[in-house]
This record gives structure tokens, C-alpha cells and sequence, in this order.
């Protein structure tokens, strides 16, 4: 499915908050717009299951490059919070018992493996105590609290049965579209 | 020495303790109550309590319990009483989730009653997350992650409503019971609430800024007769509601040389404001786009009313949140990157007064009286 569609779709199915909070997004033209536009989208799945663009783009594989323990690790550029690959889980699989947070903030990172723009989706991990390992922040295109979709502030532990955070991962959700 | 002489002496020893433990009054414990607030008085919030400081002497005067989950306490000094909003899960981390306002007593610092609110309150440590609004309601913002308020009554102790803020959030009390807030598309919106609680109006301001090129932070300080809001690239917008929103023009903290150089804003907690001085505090460091949360190397003074910086004082260890008292002799408080301490500055002259250590675990964010 496109892009364009899925979210169509996926906007059909968000409570009214959210598609009003993305209204006025959707009449920018800007890459940075529809990024925004995107991240807002995403902020209203919590009822839909677990990010299927991303099961979709790591199926296919992007060259890496980098520690996935280490702050500077490319995918990280918007992070904020725990390495869950520190924590006994990996950069995109949470450590044991802890529960995926659905919902998550955006970034767009450049892969200096190949040159190009990513998507990042960082989800929590929640429910299980404070990692504490490995702390990272960074915050390339971060937004304040009331831009939720991009803000690394917030804690994104919703949808879940525990709002406790213990972790962050970072997985890629589509090559970004440039101009 | 023969058997007998120790006996003797021993038993010598035995009378004299015996003699003096009948005459020792034994200690009673008890507690000690807090005196009412004083203008340089601070509270530093960490992970598992509020920790309050005399500013002028380094003296811890209490703590009032506060989970990792609550966002903000609010001081009501008519009613003598800290408003602690919070998350709580039946088994520590997890298990159901109850969410409550918790009323703690000003003196004993304990709690004496609390109100259930939806389980859905924005958990960021950050003083725009709950506030008093027209003196008889606490707002608190939730965010699940649509954005929401919660009212509740503090006189009646009893929740009113929730109210949909969608695409807007934070909680700053405007006169005639309204509050401001900060909205993503660039503009403010003001909800007023009626006698009972319940939403009674709601306007929405101008676009004035634009999120991608110059977004302003999700933090606010009051002046006089508004709020005092200051973007990523330093620029200061004062709003006043005397007829709607009016926001003014903006003007820059940052000259020519300062761009050069490179300077920003940027912290957690990254500006404060005197009002009966008319002093700016602003948290200041070096770098480029997209530091706005990077820790300060230096506090800048500024006069709000000329627009002009009076010092700049070097800090000599990095900080990330800053705050200034109410009262004419201002002190500014700063969260140092040095663990668990708070410096005590005098605000007018950027002078370094106190260094208060061990205050707080995890200290992150910074409240004055």
C-alpha cells in the first residue's frame, strides 16, 4: 500500500482529537509537513496492531553501519531515553517482559551507510523497572510537548498496561521522501 | 589487684550508672511541622519526592511524597495546601493504574485527602502540567496521547469534567478563570471554565509562529499581567488578555555578536522571570540548531522592560534548569549538573550566594513559592 493510502486509512480509523490535531497539517506541502503529518498519524494508533509499515521495511533489510549500544549509533538522531540494546533487548526488541508501547515519536535520520533518509519510529518499552544503562539523548527535529508526534519528552508508554518506562527502541519505518 | 578490689569497684561502677539512668529523661519522638513558605524558599522535584529549601541558609525544611509519575506541584497558599497530581499502579510499576490528586497539609506536609482523576495525566515533570486556575480549580493536563485537561475542584474536593484540548496543551492561569495554552499549529488558545468548572469559552489566537522553522518552547513564565514565552531561537513574545490574546511583537535576546558566537537558549527549565524587578533569567549555551535541551554554560540577566542584558554570569558546571523568587530581592535558583545540587544566585547581580548540596535525589526540575 502507498504511503499516501495507508495513511488515508489509517486516519479513518483515529479518534476525532487526533484527526483534528492533523487537519491543518495535511494542507502542507513541505517534506517536513508531511513528516509531521505522519508522526501526528501515528500518534493515534494505539488501537491498531503494531506498526505494520514498519514489519513491511524490515522485512526488506537497509545496509547498517554503527553500534546499536552506542548514543551516536545513526538511527538514534531524535532519541531520548535508554538503549533497550542495553538493556538486555536489542535497537528494535524490547528487553524480556517488557511491553512494547504501540505509539511512538518520529525522526528522520540520515544512514551513513548508504547515504539516505529514514523514518525512525522510537517506541518505549514499559512496564518493568527503570533500564539506567546506556542514557541518550539527542534531538535532531525535536518538537515541544504540545507537538506530540515529535516530541522525545513525552513519555511514550501508551497503550500499554504500564505507563512505567524501562526502555527505548528505534526501528526504521520508511526511506524518507526528499523535496 | 585481688578479686575482692574488683569486685568493689565494679560494683561501685554499677550504682553511679544505675544512679544516673534513674535521673535521664528519656527523648520523646515526634515531628516538627513547616513554617509557612518563605519568598526564598525552593522546592526541587526528583524521582521520588519534593524536596523543600531555605534558599538563604542551604536548610532542607521537608519533603512531601510525590511518585516518578506526577508531573508538577502547585502551592496554594490561601488554603494552605501543595497539590500533588500523580500516577500510582497497584503493584509499584504495574497492576491497575490509579491516577489522583493528592491534597498534602502545608504544616505537616502530609497528605489529608485526594480526588480520583481519569487515568490519563501527562507524566512530564514540568510546571505547565497542572495549575490553579480562578483560585477554586486544579487543571491538569492529560495526554493518552490526545490531549485533554482534567478540572477538579479543590474547594468541594471532587472532579468536575474533562475537557478535549485536541491539538493544544499545557495549563498557564489567566485572570477570570481561564488558562492558556500551547497549540501546534503556531497559535494560543485561552478555555474559560464557569462557577462550577465546566468549559465556558474557548478562543484561539493568530498564528505567530510556525512549529518547523521556529517553534516556541513548551514552557512559559507569568509577568505582571500575562505569560512570557520564548522560541528555540530566542526570541520573546509577551502575552496579555485584556481583550482576547494579544501577543506582541517579538524581540531578540541575542545580538549579532551573540549569533556569531553562536550562543542559544536551551535546558529543561530554561528561563525564569522576576516580576517586581523586571528581571529576565535566561539559561545560555553554545551550539547549533536543535540544542534547545542542552545544558547552560552561563546565566544571562536581562531587564524586560528595556529589553537590554544586564550580566552574564559563567556557571562552573553546566546546568539545566534555572527558576527566580517572587520577591524584590531576588534569588535565582539553579539545578546544577554537579548530582543533587542547587546554586543560590543573587538574581539582580548574578553573584553566587549558597551552594546547596544533597538536595533531592535525581533532582531534575525546580519550583519557587
Amino acid at each position: 500500500m502507498k504511503p499516501d493510502r495507508l495513511l488515508e486509512e489509517l486516519a479513518k480509523r483515529l479518534d476525532r482529537p487526533i484527526t483534528d490535531g492533523t487537519r491543518f497539517l495535511a494542507q502542507r506541502m513541505s517534506r517536513r509537513g508531511w513528516l509531521a503529518r505522519f508522526g501526528t498519524l501515528l500518534v493515534g494508533m494505539g488501537a491498531l496492531p503494531l506498526l505494520p509499515m514498519a514489519r513491511q521495511v524490515h522485512a526488506t533489510g537497509i545496509p547498517e553501519m554503527g553500534d546499536p549500544q552506542s548514543c551516536d549509533y545513526w538511527r538514534y538522531c531524535a532519541f531520548g531515553g535508554y538503549l533497550c540494546s542495553c538493556c538486555g533487548g536489542t535497537h528494535t526488541q524490547c528487553p524480556p517482559g517488557a511491553e512494547p508501547s504501540p505509539v511512538a515519536w518520529v525522526g528522520t535520520c540520515v544512514n551513513a551507510a548508504d547515504g539516505k533518509h529514514y523514518l525512525i519510529s522510537y517506541n518505549d518499552c514499559c512496564g518493568k523497572s527503570l533500564c539506567g544503562r546506556c542514557g541518550c539523548h539527542r534531538t535532531e527535529g525535536d518538537k515541544p510537548i504540545y507537538f506530540p508526534a515529535k516530541s522525545n519528552n513525552i513519555l511514550w508508554c501508551f497503550g500499554t498496561q504500564s505507563h512505567a518506562y524501562t526502555c527505548t527502541v528505534a526501528l526504521v519505518l520508511a526511506e524518507a521522501e526528499t523535496g | 589487684m585481688t578479686k575482692l578490689t574488683v569486685f568493689l569497684l565494679a560494683s561501685c561502677f554499677a550504682f553511679w550508672g544505675a544512679r544516673a539512668w534513674s535521673e535521664l529523661v528519656p527523648d520523646e519522638m515526634g515531628a516538627t511541622t513547616a513554617g509557612k513558605p518563605e519568598p526564598h524558599w525552593f522546592m526541587v522535584l526528583g524521582s521520588t519526592g519534593a524536596y523543600v529549601f531555605d534558599g538563604d541558609n542551604g536548610a532542607m525544611q521537608g519533603s512531601i511524597n510525590k511518585p516518578a509519575y506526577a508531573p508538577a506541584i502547585t502551592v496554594d497558599i490561601d488554603r494552605e495546601m501543595f497539590y500533588v497530581p500523580g500516577s500510582y499502579y497497584s503493584r509499584g510499576i504495574y497492576g491497575e493504574r490509579t491516577d489522583v490528586v493528592v491534597f498534602n497539609a502545608m504544616d505537616t506536609l502530609a497528605p489529608v485527602a485526594e480526588v480520583r482523576i481519569p487515568a490519563k495525566m501527562a507524566a512530564i515533570g514540568h510546571r505547565g502540567m497542572s495549575n490553579l486556575v480562578g483560585e477554586q480549580f486544579l487543571v491538569i493536563f492529560n495526554l493518552t496521547p490526545a490531549m485533554s485537561v482534567s478540572v477538579v475542584d479543590v474547594e468541594a474536593r471532587e472532579f468536575v469534567v474533562e475537557i478535549s484540548t485536541a491539538g493544544c496543551g499545557m495549563v498557564f492561569p489567566v485572570p477570570e478563570r481561564r488558562f492558556l495554552q500551547l497549540c501546534g499549529e503556531g497559535t494560543l488558545q485561552v478555555i474559560g471554565l464557569d462557577g462550577r468548572g465546566n468549559e465556558a469559552s474557548r478562543v484561539r489566537s493568530e498564528k505567530f509562529f510556525d512549529i518547523d522553522e521556529d517553534p516556541v518552547f513548551d514552557y512559559a513564565v507569568p509577568t505582571t499581567d500575562g505569560w512570557l514565552l520564548v522560541s528555540f531561537e530566542g526570541n520573546i513574545y509577551e502575552v496579555t488578555f485584556t481583550d482576547g490574546i494579544q501577543i506582541s511583537e517579538p524581540w531578540s535576546l541575542l545580538t549579532e555578536d551573540d549569533i556569531e558566537e553562536r550562543w542559544r537558549i536551551g535546558g529543561n527549565q530554561p528561563f525564569s522571570y522576576n516580576a517586581a524587578t523586571g528581571t529576565l533569567l535566561t539559561l545560555m549555551h553554545q551550539g547549533g540548531v536543535d540544542t534547545h535541551e542542552e545544558e547552560g554554560t552561563e546565566i544571562w540577566g536581562f531587564n524586560l522592560n528595556t529589553q537590554r542584558r544586564g550580566y552574564r554570569t559563567v556557571l562552573e558546571a553546566p546546568a539545566s534548569a534555572i527558576n527566580v523568587s517572587r520577591d524584590a530581592d531576588p534569588r535565582l535558583f539553579v539545578v546544577s549538573s554537579t548530582p543533587n545540587t542547587v546554586l543560590v544566585y543573587n538574581a539582580l547581580t548574578g553573584r553566587l550566594l549558597n551552594t546547596v548540596e544533597e538536595a533531592g535525589i535525581f533532582a531534575g526540575a525546580v519550583q519557587r513559592f
